[in-house]
């Protein structure tokens, strides 16, 4: 039987070979055969470390590297502390997604996972792929008490814990305020009049005023939900996205701010939003490619790996209409649940309780920025000031948050709000209303 | 007249410059800005590095890189392997011993050309589940044998169909039984064709992106295509430590095509020669 | 002297008979099955018939999806072929000097995986950083500037443009394998008969290596029509469903929607369009029919 490579080799065997591409033939060869053995290498040790205890599988999505990191020395305390080892695999947002959908479908899911909360949640719950963790959860009121009120309400089905809930992520305007001084802006917009004065002054000393990551969609609704929450008001936006029988997405507010979305887009977003994704959209912003970007407090992580941009950036609510309305876009949107077929339901639980545990919540606010659903002490000088002066805005001067849009809706719904983002920035003459009312 | 050859020389000779250089240019740009750190990527996409940033490579390596890599041959390697073997096997006895039905049947295979793979993915994950043949490298290599003998055995069939029936009556009086017929002339013989079929599916599997997510979980068994576009993910922000990734990836393979590309090409027109 | 060769003939014919029964045939059947059914992957099926093949029929994003699924396989056949086809020729030309380079260069694309191609070419149509926008501003032609994939309008053409990059030199080296492969004795005929070049290629060696020709013809189609990996990465077939075609239309219903039913459905369409496409082709190009 020939073997697999040699094949190719064989064919060159037949003709005469200079010496030298033979050499170089065998180098390279040799380089591939040392790189199996690395391979080889970093297998065995992994596989001694398997020798003991249980195995326990872990999906999660890697949102930046310093969570993961975070995350990852969690899971290695875990593995001490019990003697069993955890497989972990991790991979971004959109792939992830389908990774969780095949699992389901297949009845595959993985002892322990992240999951975003909501309709979607809901659904793999209710379609019986989710552990009840309720008896270890009501038992362990001590755990229970670290986190912040309300914290499960957004994991518990029919009066059932399904999971723990993991961040409380928030969408907020960001700007940069050296291209703001720049443009001659000395007051930062707190309604959206002034936002769209800053943006004229801003193009008329030609600096991009908004950056926006259109090409993945849910980036436009940061503007959108925002503009909807101001002209309508939190109630009407939760009727609505709840399907309240009298409500519809074509109502006059949520109309009226689908036109300003695309007034604003035409005017005032950089050219080409919508080749640019959600990973480009922060990265150009943190290089001052834009003056304004909603960003979410995941991207904190991206200003501060650039030396000098956090210096230049800063946050402010989004501005106000008539409204007094300074709810903020965001709330508790993860979590980690296990499945409903593993047979490790006591481990996964305690994994789950040192990954979300005060200890690794703490750092993870300290070095990411990022708000936390437990309560945590943290340590002002180990905090990015971006991300400290965030979080006490969220914690103490915000009026409360109103949940992400595509969240709340079912899978087709979403798909549906999301197509009719970009419909309605796509030209002036977008038919807004007939966009909304294709979401039913 | 000779002035219109030379101007007509160097016309040709330009067209095939320019097209080299549009693939060339690219690849190019990606060595270069796998050196540099992510402002100078993002404000000055187009000119050399300022600083070269080796760390780059390290970052990658770190990340796995060359065990994209290694998977990836391996899984190609092997695919190539058995599916060279296997439709060749097919076509020799389906074309040179036929029976009712024979071309029928390979009608069929060339149909399942056309499935859409992602109309196959569900239902051959659950079954896989079921078997215990999930996220391992082996899970892939078996749908991939799979989906690319269609192709091999409709290129193989047809080459051997166009071979003279002499053959097989020489052969048959000289004493070969059939092994012996396979090995020592028809699998030879069937070199043009399977040089086509090389090529053909090592490009598709060497690309295979949607498999390989729905069936690798672990971080050290991802092919290439699925690795880069983990480390897309984590690397939200780090174009160039992304960028270095991807010539990590890229580079080995072009460097063996390079020198293996005359052994090719003479491999292409040995059969015909001989034949 | 055909009794003996039953077992001898299972030996050699099963393993892939085996493979392509199994993981092809089968899984197709059960998609088949599936696609009468309403299924959202978790709940139980629910039966509804031939109600997922009239939906198709009527979802507009499907007709817009074949469309541009038409456009792209099209565009590949007439573009990849014949430039693939021009590029051969030139590198096999008698006076052409560095041949080897050149057969390399040509096909280093398609080593390359799609997803390097696909961030690559991402980078490079970037309306503000971008290769393509720079070097327009720099040759002082801004206004032909786009967000290349970005725009509806120039999406689908932008894409078209990166898989012609891609794939061309695939064709280029099978089409120099086969021109290579003519006898050069028939070639120097010609030229001592004061053929021109022209008429050589549509006369001669085009008829010669006909067999090549409707293979590749039948590999271009094939592949074009259920493509899927380049225009999901850079596009995930906006904006706007601009660059949509029936594979990335299939993944969307059957995983983002999670819709298996009618992913299915539409699996099932695409499957029956390439096999009357490919059955087509066959009957317009017979003239040594291959098999």
């Amino acid at each position: 039987m020939m073997k697999p490579h040699k094949i190719i080799i064989l064919f060159i065997r037949r003709e005469k070979i200079m010496r030298s591409k033979k050499y170089v033939v065998s180098v390279l060869c040799a380089i591939f055969i040392f790189l199996m053995l690395c391979g080889g290498c970093q297998k065995n040790d992994k596989d001694d470390a398997t020798a003991k205890g249980k195995e326990i599988t872990y999906f999660y999505n890697a949102s930046n590297e310093v969570e993961r990191k975070i995350t990852e020395e969690a899971i290695k305390r875990y593995e001490k502390k019990s003697g069993n080892t955890v497989k972990t695999t991790t991979m971004e947002g959109e792939s992830y997604k389908t990774k969780i959908k095949t699992s389901v479908a297949s009845n595959t899911l993985p002892d322990v996972f992240n999951y975003w909360t909501g309709e979607q949640f809901q659904t793999i719950v209710e379609s019986g792929n989710v552990m009840d963790l309720s008896d270890l959860v009501n038992a362990d009121t001590e755990y229970k008490q670290q986190f912040i009120d309300g914290a499960f309400d957004e994991v518990t089905v029919r009066d059932k814990v399904y999971g723990i809930p993991t961040s409380v992520t928030g969408q907020i305007m960001f700007f940069n305020k050296t291209l703001f001084e720049k443009a001659g802006i000395s007051e930062v917009p707190s309604t959206i009049e002034e936002l769209e004065e800053a943006c004229d002054k801003l193009n008329d000393a030609g600096i991009t005023p908004i950056i926006c990551g259109s090409k993945d969609r849910w980036p436009l609704l940061g503007w959108f939900s925002y503009l909807a929450v101001r002209y309508g008001g939190v109630e009407l936006y939760t009727d609505v996205t709840n399907g309240k029988s009298d409500t519809s997405f074509a109502n006059p507010e949520f109309v009226r701010a689908g036109k300003k979305l695309n007034e604003i887009s035409q005017k005032y977003f950089i050219n080409g939003s919508m080749a640019i994704d959600s990973t480009a959209a922060p990265a150009q912003f943190t290089a001052g490619q834009a003056a304004i970007f909603i960003g979410g407090t995941w991207d904190i992580g991206t200003f501060a790996s650039e030396d000098h941009a956090l210096e230049n950036i800063e946050f402010a609510p989004f501005p106000a209409a008539e409204t007094d309305e300074d709810a903020v876009y965001g709330g508790i949107a993860n979590c980690m649940a296990v499945g409903a077929s593993s047979d490790k339901k006591e481990e996964a639980y305690d994994l789950i309780k040192e990954i979300m545990s005060v200890e690794t919540e703490t750092k993870k606010v300290e070095e990411t920025g990022s708000l936390s659903c437990m309560k945590v002490d943290v340590d002002k000088d180990k905090m990015i000031p971006l991300a400290y002066d965030l979080t006490e805005y969220f914690n103490k001067r915000a009026s409360g948050f109103f949940p992400y849009t595509d969240q709340a809706l079912n899978p087709e719904q979403a798909e549906r709000l999301l197509n009719a983002m970009t419909e309605i920035i796509a030209s002036p003459d977008a038919d807004v209303e007939e966009q909304l009312q294709a979401i039913k | 007249m000779n002035s219109i050859k030379k101007t007509g020389w160097i016309l040709i000779h330009t067209l095939l410059l320019i097209y080299a250089l549009l693939i060339i240019l690219p690849i190019v740009w990606m060595v270069f800005s796998s050196f540099k750190d992510n402002i100078s990527y993002l404000t000055d996409p187009w000119g050399m590095p300022k600083v070269w940033h080796f760390e780059n490579y390290l970052k990658a390596w770190d990340k796995g890189v060359q065990n994209f890599l290694v998977n990836s041959i391996f899984v190609s390697a092997i695919t190539l392997f058995f599916v060279l073997l296997f439709s060749t096997m097919f076509s020799f006895m389906a074309a040179r011993f036929p029976f009712k039905g024979a071309s029928t049947i390979v009608f069929l295979f060339f149909a399942g050309n056309m499935i859409p793979i992602h109309c196959v993915l569900i239902p051959l994950f659950s079954t896989a589940n079921k078997v215990g043949l999930v996220n391992s490298l082996w899970s892939l290599i078996i749908p991939y044998i799979a989906f690319n003998l269609p192709m091999a055995v409709f290129l193989t069939y047809g080459h051997f169909q166009q071979l003279p029936n002499e053959l097989q009556e020489a052969a048959t009086i000289d004493g070969c039984n059939t092994n012996q017929m396979f090995r020592y002339i028809f699998a030879p013989l069937a070199k043009p064709a399977l040089v086509t079929v090389l090529i053909l599916t090592l490009v598709s599997v060497w690309n295979e992106f949607s498999f390989a997510l729905i069936f690798i979980n672990d971080a050290e068994k991802q092919t290439i295509p699925l690795g880069l576009m983990t480390l897309k993910g984590t690397y939200q922000t780090d174009y160039a430590a992304l960028t270095a990734a991807l010539t990590m990836a890229s580079l080995p393979i072009i460097l063996i095509y390079i020198f293996m590309s005359k052994k090719i090409q003479a491999g292409l027109t040995a059969g015909a020669v001989k034949g | 002297m055909k009794n003996v060769k039953m077992r001898i003939r299972l030996f050699y014919m099963l393993p892939a008979m085996a493979f392509f029964i199994g993981l092809v045939i089968i899984p197709v059947g059960m998609s088949l099955y599936n696609s009468f059914f309403e299924w959202n992957g978790i709940n139980t099926k629910i039966f509804i018939g031939l109600g997922n093949f009239k939906e198709l029929i009527k979802d507009k994003q499907i007709s817009g999806a074949l469309i541009n699924t038409l456009k792209l396989t099209f565009a590949s056949t007439f573009f990849q072929l014949p430039i693939g086809m021009v590029i051969a020729l030139l590198v096999t030309g008698k006076k052409t000097k560095f041949k080897g380079l050149f057969q390399s260069v040509y096909f280093l694309p398609v080593i390359l995986s799609s997803s390097i191609v696909g961030i690559l070419w991402t980078q490079i149509y970037e309306p503000n950083l971008g290769l393509v926008n720079l070097l327009l501003e720099k040759l002082g032609l801004e206004r032909f500037q786009h967000a290349w994939l970005g725009e509806p309008q120039t999406a689908l053409y932008a894409v078209i443009f990166v898989m012609l990059w891609f794939y061309v030199g695939n064709y280029v080296l099978i089409y120099y394998g086969a021109l290579e492969s003519i006898p050069s004795d028939i070639l120097e005929y010609s030229e001592l008969d004061g053929v021109p070049p022209v008429t050589k290629f549509f006369k001669i060696q085009l008829p010669l290596i006909w067999p090549t020709i409707q293979l590749t013809t039948m590999l271009v189609v094939v592949n074009s029509l259920r493509y899927f990996d380049l225009i999901y990465i850079m596009t995930k077939g906006g904006p706007n469903h601009s660059t949509d075609v029936l594979a990335t239309v299939i993944v969307r219903e059957a995983f983002d929607s999670m819709r298996f039913g009618y992913g299915s459905a539409i699996s099932m369409f695409l499957f029956l369009l390439g096999t009357i496409f490919i059955v087509i082709i066959n009957r317009l190009m017979k003239k040594e029919s291959v098999y």
